[in-house]
């Protein structure tokens, strides 16, 4: 009997011992999973502080983005009020609907008449470039034909074409029913009669102004093109900016606002497409030109790729599009002739490893200036 | 001889407007500073058409189209409204009153009044 004291006492001990070092393992696991349970909460914590400073901003950037629209609208409101008075006092003088004005005083009533009509433009332009780009004016899209377009544009100018001594001629090399794309038909032609437009400004009398029209199956191209006297190479891609002018008296002079080609490029890009301007190969001038989608865009479910000007680095081009197809060949052929060497990539975005986009950092809807020498 | 009634609260765009018709159209026109003041003009004179501001204090042009259109004087008169808010969103809320047109400031003296004669079908 008292010889199992031992060995009992002896297994209560290594019991004891076990329990202890069982004590202490838990312990220290309870310990380790303390430190990692503090970690995680740290980690918690400091994402949701994070999360929350994202949507200050955000909040702040729409906040923002609602007061400038807000200020934008009510500016361009309070604006047309003395406008109006002005442009009707001095329309009414100036037409000697109120007697006759002698010659001097015409041409000054004439100055007057002209820069109100010129500030009138200035507000509308900025309010629409300002709404367009803040997407308060959503595209209104169907199904159009830019031969139709086109057209309509041509025809609407002709009044101004006649008055400069412009002809204007209409060349669709595109079959007849290959010329159809969704697109807001008001914001398109907005776009096509600013450019001819500006081609019959700048053109001088006597000469043509063209508009080409070019399709295959997955784009359109519209180039116009005239014979003035150009734009220099330095300024291809500035004149897309707001208020960039070639020559500091162009506003004044042609009556334009600045901003003509600034918001034609909102829309182009609105729609998915790419529009820039290039010197004509042979002779003076310049070509404008438009590229557009034809895919379906009208319906949700088209997911379909902007056609994207061609991204530029160095002296290196990558063209999206099928192999063969003609409008890529055309442009393709153009950045060959500006020295370019070009890449072509299928439309398909897995595969294609296109270089950096131009570095003014637009890739879309800006312009080819030839690679610098 | 046509009859107009331009209401506008602002002095110089009521008196060009004022010249503008006279001038191009030789109508006679006759002018109220507010809503209220043109509901009691309209109803003493008849005017064959009322031209009417948007943005006023005290009623706006809706608000006193509104009203006119409660007024069996003068609910038979057709109201175009002359407005600076040129957007998208606050012509088809214009639209949606039953005015009989929507001009927008700033108009073309040389033709506001044949603008207003095409929109109320006026041949002459």
């Amino acid at each position: 009997m008292t010889a199992l004291l031992p060995i009992l006492f002896g297994l209560m001990l290594v019991s004891f011992l076990g329990l202890g070092a069982m004590a202490l393992r838990l312990a220290a696991r309870n310990r380790r999973q303390q430190r990692d349970i503090d970690q995680l909460t740290e980690a918690l914590k400091r994402s949701r502080e994070h999360a929350e400073e994202q949507i200050a901003k955000l909040t702040l950037r729409s906040d923002l983005e609602a007061v400038k629209d807000e200020f934008i609208s009510t500016v361009s409101h309070e604006l047309r009020q003395p406008l109006t008075a002005v442009r009707g006092a001095l329309g009414l003088l100036s037409a000697g609907l109120l007697g006759t004005v002698d010659t001097k005083a015409k041409n000054l009533l004439r100055i007057a008449t002209t820069n109100t009509e010129r500030l009138i433009r200035l507000i509308n332009d900025i309010l629409d470039l300002e709404r367009m780009e803040s997407g308060r004016a959503p595209l209104k899209l169907r199904r159009c034909s830019i031969y139709e377009l086109a057209d309509e544009a041509v025809d609407t100018m002709g009044t101004m074409a006649e008055g400069a001594g412009i002809q204007l001629d209409l060349n669709c090399h595109a079959a007849r029913d290959a010329v159809y794309f969704d697109a807001d038909a008001d914001r398109m032609l907005q776009v096509l009669t600013n450019l001819l437009s500006n081609a019959i400004k700048f053109s001088p009398a006597g000469s043509t102004v063209a508009v080409e029209i070019d399709s295959d199956s997955s784009s359109l191209l519209l180039k116009v093109v005239d014979h003035g006297r150009g734009i220099p190479v330095d300024k291809l891609e500035a004149v897309f900016d707001r208020f960039q002018q070639v020559e500091s008296s162009d506003a004044s002079k042609k009556g334009g606002t600045g901003l003509g080609l600034a918001i034609c490029r909102s829309i182009i890009q609105q729609h998915g497409g790419a529009i820039w301007a290039l010197p004509n190969q042979t002779g003076p001038g310049t070509t404008l030109w438009v590229q557009l989608s034809r895919t379906a865009r009208a319906s949700e479910s088209a997911a379909t790729e902007p056609v994207g000007l061609p991204m530029l680095r160095g002296e290196e081009a990558a063209l999206l599009g099928d192999e063969g197809s003609s409008v890529g060949v055309e442009v393709e052929e153009q950045l060959r002739e500006y020295g370019y060497e070009v890449r072509r990539a299928s439309n398909g975005a897995e595969n294609v490893a296109l270089p950096e986009p131009h570095s003014n950092g637009r890739a879309q809807g800006g312009s080819i200036s030839p690679p610098a020498a | 001889m046509r009859l107009i009634l331009i209401i506008d609260d602002e002095d110089d765009i009521r008196e060009v407007a004022a010249l503008s018709l006279e001038a191009t159209a030789g109508w006679e026109i006759i002018t109220a500073s507010s809503g209220a003041d043109g509901i009691r003009v309209a109803a003493q004179r008849k005017p064959q058409a009322i031209l009417m501001d948007v943005m006023m204090p005290g009623m706006d042009g809706p608000t006193t189209f509104r009203q006119m259109q409660e007024n069996p004087d003068i609910a038979q008169i057709p109201v175009l409204l002359l407005t600076a808010k040129v957007q998208g969103v606050d012509r088809r809320r214009f639209a949606g009153l039953g005015v009989a047109g929507v001009l927008f400031k700033p108009f073309d003296p040389l033709t506001l009044a044949s603008e207003i004669s095409e929109a109320l079908g006026w041949k002459d």
